[in-house]
């Protein structure tokens, strides 16, 4: 059937100008096409209308009244007038009434949106007097709620309820008393409000504003948010002192955020322009640094490195853009010989990767973010996502508003389980015989996918005889779950009541002795549901930071080269002729591994790029002994953290929104960075100092690089990548910039980009199932001397160790000090109540923190975030035992105890 | 005096229960409608010339025939037993009196509309009409009335009025903020739970049963000649016998204040408010109005929900007028800027100028702005505040214009 274009176009008259729209269009879509200034105070630009300002109000030839544009459906041929003169008439009326809401003050720069319409209609000064008046809330870090400046458009009580779902504030009362306010009529921060500030975005009036003094903006420039994997755009805000706006926007447009924030990617940039950001190159001699100059101080790293080519080995930012972590490994096995190389997936998501790789063939996430809003069950294990990913967690609550099965699965009370319709809670540890008891649930009740499992797998035989051992009974009896719920859940999950599953984890799962196995059994679940490989289904391990996917793809990892191709001979040749110099074809040491080599004496030299390993790896105390043990500690950086304290040179790098790049997120979208400022002092992009440092390097080596290391650009460098990663081999900068973000697969410039893999076929061709087993529950146990389990994760407030949310001040407001997790019953044993000082030690070490007694953790466990505040951080006990397959260290168990602080 | 068709059994013993009911001739016409195709019911009804009995008077046949043709999920019959407009006490008659006639005018017009689920939304302050009616819902349950393709939830409202108004109780009734939503699309087409809805008033749907039974040819004949049968006014105020009283819709004013005794107090007529709180109010020469949908909406006026309160010359219309506007301020939902401050603000007012303290420009301040605001609004709550703060002080200017002297 030939559809006629035309015919779905309607054409107005507005103002006596013609104007298309496509069906289902209002009037007011007419005139904003054609950037007349009428008043819509209520409209996010990127919202449906709600309707409630009225000052939208326009004539319309033969329609009665004045009615309002937003929500008058436009139709062909129709005649809008929006300065006929009852329309003004009356608009002033409402305007006039809006406007007499709001007590002028000096605090404020006008109202807004609402003070440019009132100018436009000559109101000068209302005729009313305001109804109400009410002080500053100023109860929350960043934003003000300032009721004097409010209109009631309910825009804030939208985005809190209906884009966030977080539901914190929302129009209380009603007629003339109403206003904007939390549950029970407290202050903002006696609410649930995240701070994420998608209300402070909308606010048309300023009521609902930043705190930070307005300044003027000169430009804006939209690129990736730095802090965690989901990848939201966020547009900065660049000031006419060259300065970032405290509040980011978000970005509509973007597919992984579809404008949606949390409070870090708002509010969380501006550890940018901290005052302790080192600006100059620094080289240690006698003990102190001295600031040089980048010739100096890269002539002196390349020394110093070249002295131990063999004997050295490198961590890459997953905080970095792919083009830096790519620069990364071609220098490392280009120039330094070895395949040394990782990044800290290593600490967090190697067990996924590794039993994908071995299960699947492929270590990513399956599905997009669009299939957790299309799921029927959302099965979530070991993860805590408002905390971590808040944008996903919103995802998560749009699928549950429209019905979706939640089922959470966390032996801590993170705050899905509030929202969930069943909350699993096994002991620690415990988690392959939980999932194996739901496996075999599914076979023995007839709900797996037969189909799926004779076309797409194999090993499904030995597997199931695996699963003897995991009755309902023993599962119970061994996790401390009921029968019942695990039952339920694998019901849910094999068939939900729409569409598909998808099966979310985190670091609950992975960081265990036996996180492998963790990784196995859910896998080895999905594939007997046959829950991926099509729309509303898939598997998902929540990744960290901002770029770890990428940094991966890119190849900082010592067992596959970029594009997690292997270290074959036809490979190896084929990059051998882009390089001119052979990767060598020997596994490298991951990172836990390269520790211990330093005590051994096998890795003399380190090269460490955005990360702080003296503050990550576990057992902080053993870590630094082996950092002693180094020759030359190369550390390129933002700031002088614990690791970069002791090093032999010092490379200041450039921030995220200092350069150009990509980052790739969970979902496999490779998306633009974008330099927004100049670089601090003289601190230069990651690439660029490494191409710089391995042409030294190379020269004292003897090897030719002339035509290597030799990039202009970002761009170019990321040329090269996609040359030799075939599933980036259609991206170009161009491309990203004209696109907008694409999903890899995307081998072609002609190809769409993929939503969701295994589709046909896996990369191993068919899916294996690998059996798990349940081993000890854990390396290290509670016993007499430490009689509790301590379990670390991390805050909504702070990032990882803190880094950069520490140099964020309102951040630090929200969350200042170390919080220790402890059950009622045991803080009554104790004899303390919130707030009050803790020691808690472990065979490794200690900590000081302040008690914060919630039921969220079981009697006997203990919770505290791995970020470090006031020399403070969980990492100082942990267990540095690790999972002997991917080589994760064990960060979520170990064994503490917990004693009370007399106040100093 | 008409045939009392609604209010047949209002003075019979346990009129509310199923036995009597039966005895009555209750079920007999679901026997027949269940006989009938459903477009068969619907033509019956719109041939009837029933017309809504809650306050708008949209012809009921119409309203039902908006539902798509061809939609595949649920549609729903809701009821709107939210009774709240001033001077208005007809349905907590129906339903206290005779809750069957709601139940099987219910379990007809869903067949009509091919629903399978009605919603019953009770005013939250009328505890004894709930209690009966949900005792009544019990009883056609075991009766097998209900349960059988057609199943009746009881939905009780929480005390504000804006619920009365239909797709404020929508949202109420999905468990949100009882705010109206902005029309198109209207609830037949999207209403509770985003499917087909009709909404349909108490006493609108008790009529069905008689339709069914006696044919809408005599029920058109019952009333005028744009809406058939009869209507059940609620007369209060000053006349000396208060309460309901089921006429014609072609019966006037002055006919139905003199079946009600006649004007009480002072005995001297001042003026009617014909429809409910929001509508216009009448002064005394003007109460020979037929009392239908169209008589009154050509004296200006409306039927609105047939509440009909009587003034005699001993009552101060300002005095009223600033009740009648603490009314609407108390009650706006706050969700339209023109709504929620005017009625703010003209209550402010309004109590001033009864104080005393009223200024010269301040009626036309008043009228300027309810004037400008009308029509401007989600639902038309304003428009009814408008109605007497307009019609008010522009028939008994002279009054106000004595208390404001500064």
């Amino acid at each position: 059937m030939n559809v006629n274009v035309a015919a779905e176009r309607m054409k107005l008259t507005v103002d006596g100008r013609t104007v298309e729209v496509r069906p289902g269009a209002t009037v007011l879509d007419a005139v904003n096409r054609l950037e007349i200034a009428l008043p819509q105070l209520c409209k996010d630009h990127d919202r449906a209308p709600l309707g409630a300002c009225r000052t939208c109000l326009v004539h319309v030839e033969g329609v009665r009244g004045v009615p309002a544009a937003c929500h008058l459906p436009a139709r062909d041929g129709m005649v809008v007038s929006t300065e006929h003169p009852d329309a003004v008439r009356v608009r002033r009326g409402v305007l006039d009434l809006t406007l007499s809401m709001l007590t002028p003050s000096a605090e404020r720069d006008g109202f807004g949106q609402l003070g440019g319409a009132a100018e436009r209609h000559e109101l000068a000064r209302p005729t009313w007097t305001p109804l109400h008046q009410a002080p500053i809330d100023g109860s929350k870090s960043f934003f003000v709620l300032d009721r004097e400046a409010c209109i009631l458009c309910g825009r804030c009580a939208v985005a809190c309820d209906d884009v966030q779902h977080i539901g914190a504030i929302a129009l209380l009362g009603r007629g003339h008393a109403m206003k904007v306010g939390v549950a029970r009529g407290g202050a903002m921060a006696t609410s649930v409000c995240t701070s994420c500030g998608q209300c402070v975005a909308t606010c048309p009036t300023g009521a609902l504003r930043p705190k930070d003094a307005a300044a003027p903006i000169a430009r804006r420039v939209e690129t990736t948010c730095p802090y965690c994997g989901v990848g939201c755009g966020i547009e900065l805000g660049v000031r006419t002192d060259h300065r970032l706006a405290v509040m980011a926007d978000d970005v509509p447009v973007n597919r992984s955020s579809e404008g949606m924030l949390c409070v870090k990617g708002r509010f969380g940039t501006g550890f940018v322009h901290a005052r302790d950001r080192i600006r100059t190159p620094r080289v240690r001699r006698d003990g102190r640094w001295h600031e040089v100059g980048w010739d100096e101080a890269l002539d002196a790293a390349a020394d110093g490195l070249a002295r131990h080519h063999g004997r050295f080995g490198a961590l890459a930012s997953a905080k970095a853009t792919n083009e830096d972590a790519y620069v990364i490994q071609k220098f490392v096995r280009a120039v330094m010989g070895t395949n040394n190389v990782d990044h800290c997936t290593r600490l967090c998501h190697s067990p996924s990767v590794e039993a994908m790789l071995v299960s699947m063939g492929s270590g990513a996430t399956s599905n997009s973010y669009q299939d957790y809003e299309e799921a029927g069950c959302l099965m979530v294990v070991g993860a805590d996502a408002s905390a971590n990913h808040p944008v996903i967690a919103i995802r998560f609550r749009r699928a549950m508003k429209r019905g979706a099965k939640l089922v959470v699965v966390n032996p801590k009370r993170v705050e899905l389980c509030d929202q969930a319709d069943l909350w699993l809670q096994p002991r620690p540890g415990t988690d392959v015989m939980l999932f194996n008891a739901m496996a075999r649930v599914i076979v023995d009740e007839g709900l797996a996918d037969a189909d799926f499992i004779a076309r797409r797998t194999e090993g499904v035989g030995a597997w199931h005889t695996s699963l003897s051992e995991a009755t309902l009974e023993r599962a119970a009896a061994v996790t401390g779950v009921s029968a019942e719920h695990i039952a339920q859940a694998a019901r849910w999950y094999a068939r939900p009541p729409v569409s598909g599953s998808c099966l979310i984890w985190g670091m609950g799962i992975t960081q265990h002795t036996n996180g492998i196995h963790n990784a196995h059994a859910l896998l080895n679940l999905s594939l007997v549901a046959g829950q991926l490989g099509r729309a509303g289904s898939g598997i998902s391990p929540l990744r960290g930071q901002n770029n770890v996917q990428g940094c991966g793809d890119s190849g900082c990892i010592p067992t596959n080269l970029p594009g997690y191709q292997k270290y074959d001979e036809p490979t190896l040749r084929h990059f051998e002729r882009e390089w001119g110099l052979r990767p060598p074809a020997m596994t490298g040491k991951v990172v836990t591994e390269m520790v211990e080599a330093f005590l051994s004496g096998e890795i003399q030299a380190m090269y460490v790029v955005g990360e702080n390993p003296l503050l990550s790896e576990p057992d902080l105390h053993h870590a630094e002994k082996a950092f002693d043990q180094l020759d030359v500690l190369v550390v390129q950086d933002l700031f002088m953290h614990e690791t970069a304290e002791q090093a032999d040179v010092f490379l200041p790098a450039a921030a995220f929104a200092e350069k150009e790049g990509t980052f790739t997120n969970s979902e496999r979208r490779v998306q633009r960075v974008r330099k927004a400022i100049d670089p601090a002092g003289d601190a230069r992009p990651d690439w660029w100092i490494t191409a710089e440092l391995a042409k030294r390097v190379a020269r004292r080596l003897g090897r030719d690089v002339s035509t290597q290391f030799a990039w202009r650009s970002a761009s170019e460098v990321f040329d090269e990548l996609a040359r030799l990663t075939p599933f980036l081999g259609g991206l170009s900068h161009a491309r990203l910039d004209r696109e907008g973000g694409l999903q890899w697969p995307c081998p072609t410039a002609d190809h769409p980009g993929t939503r969701f893999l295994y589709g046909e076929t896996f990369p191993l061709g068919k899916a294996r199932f690998i059996p798990a087993l349940q081993t000890a529950e854990a390396a290290e146990l509670p016993d007499p001397d430490f009689p509790f389990l301590l379990n670390t994760g991390r805050l909504l407030y702070h990032w990882h160790g803190g880094t950069l949310t520490r140099r964020v001040e309102g951040l630090m407001e929200l969350a200042p000090r170390l919080e220790v997790a402890i059950h009622p019953s045991d803080a009554r044993r104790l004899g303390v109540d919130t707030g009050a000082p803790l020691r808690v030690s472990s065979r490794r070490g200690e900590l000081t923190g302040y008690a914060r007694v919630t039921e969220a953790v079981r009697p006997g466990a203990l919770f505290v975030p791995f970020v470090k505040l006031a020399d403070s951080a969980a990492n100082f006990l942990t267990n540095p035992a690790f999972d002997p397959a991917s080589k994760i260290p064990e960060y979520k168990v170990c064994a503490v105890r917990v004693e009370r602080l007399t106040a100093a | 005096m008409s045939e009392k068709i609604l209010s047949r059994n209002f003075g019979v013993k346990d009129s509310h229960t199923l036995k009597v009911y039966r005895e009555t001739g209750g079920y007999t016409a679901l026997a027949q409608a269940l006989g009938r195709e459903p477009a068969a019911i619907l033509d019956e009804v719109k041939k009837s010339n029933l017309r809504g009995l809650g306050g708008a008077g949209f012809p009921t046949g119409m309203k039902w025939s908006f539902i798509p043709k061809n939609h595949s999920g649920p549609v729903y019959l809701v009821i709107n037993a939210d009774e709240g407009e001033p001077g208005t006490f007809k349905d907590r008659y129906l339903l206290e009196r005779d809750p069957h006639a709601l139940i099987e005018g219910m379990i007809i017009a869903a067949r009509a509309i091919k629903s399978a689920l009605g919603f019953v939304y009770i005013r939250g302050e009328y505890v004894e009409p709930w209690r009966r009616f949900t005792a009544a819902v019990r009883e056609a349950y075991d009766a097998g009335y209900l349960g059988q393709g057609f199943d009746i939830v009881v939905h009780r409202g929480a005390g504000a009025y804006i619920c009365g108004e239909e797709t404020g109780l929508i949202s109420s009734l999905e468990g949100k903020k009882g705010w109206p939503k902005v029309k198109p699309p209207f609830p037949a087409i999207k209403g509770a739970f985003g499917q087909p809805t009709i909404v349909n008033n108490v006493e609108t749907i008790c009529c069905v049963p008689h339709i069914i039974n006696r044919g809408a040819a005599w029920f058109a004949g019952l009333g005028s000649k744009t809406q058939g049968g009869t209507r059940m006014y609620s007369v209060s105020g000053r006349v000396t016998t208060p309460g309901v009283y089921e006429e014609s819709c072609a019966i006037t004013l002055r006919e139905l204040i003199e079946r009600a005794g006649g004007v009480s107090g002072s005995g001297r007529l001042k003026a009617v408010v014909p429809g409910g709180s929001s509508a216009p109010i009448l002064a005394a020469h003007e109460i020979d109005v037929v009392m239908d949908v169209d008589g009154l909406r050509n004296a200006g006026t409306m039927a609105g929900s047939a509440g009909v309160i009587v003034f005699d010359d001993t009552v101060s219309i300002p005095e009223a007028l600033m009740v009648v506007a603490r009314f609407y301020a108390h009650e706006s939902c706050g969700q339209c800027t023109p709504c929620r401050e005017s009625t703010g603000w003209i209550y402010k007012m309004c109590h001033r100028i009864v104080e005393g303290k009223g200024r010269k420009d301040d009626l036309d301040t008043i009228l300027d702005v309810a004037k400008r605001g009308a029509g401007t609004t989600i639902c038309a709550f304003y428009d009814g505040a408008v109605g007497p703060y307009i019609s008010y002080i522009e028939k008994f200017r002279g009054e106000f214009e004595a208390l404001c002297q500064r």
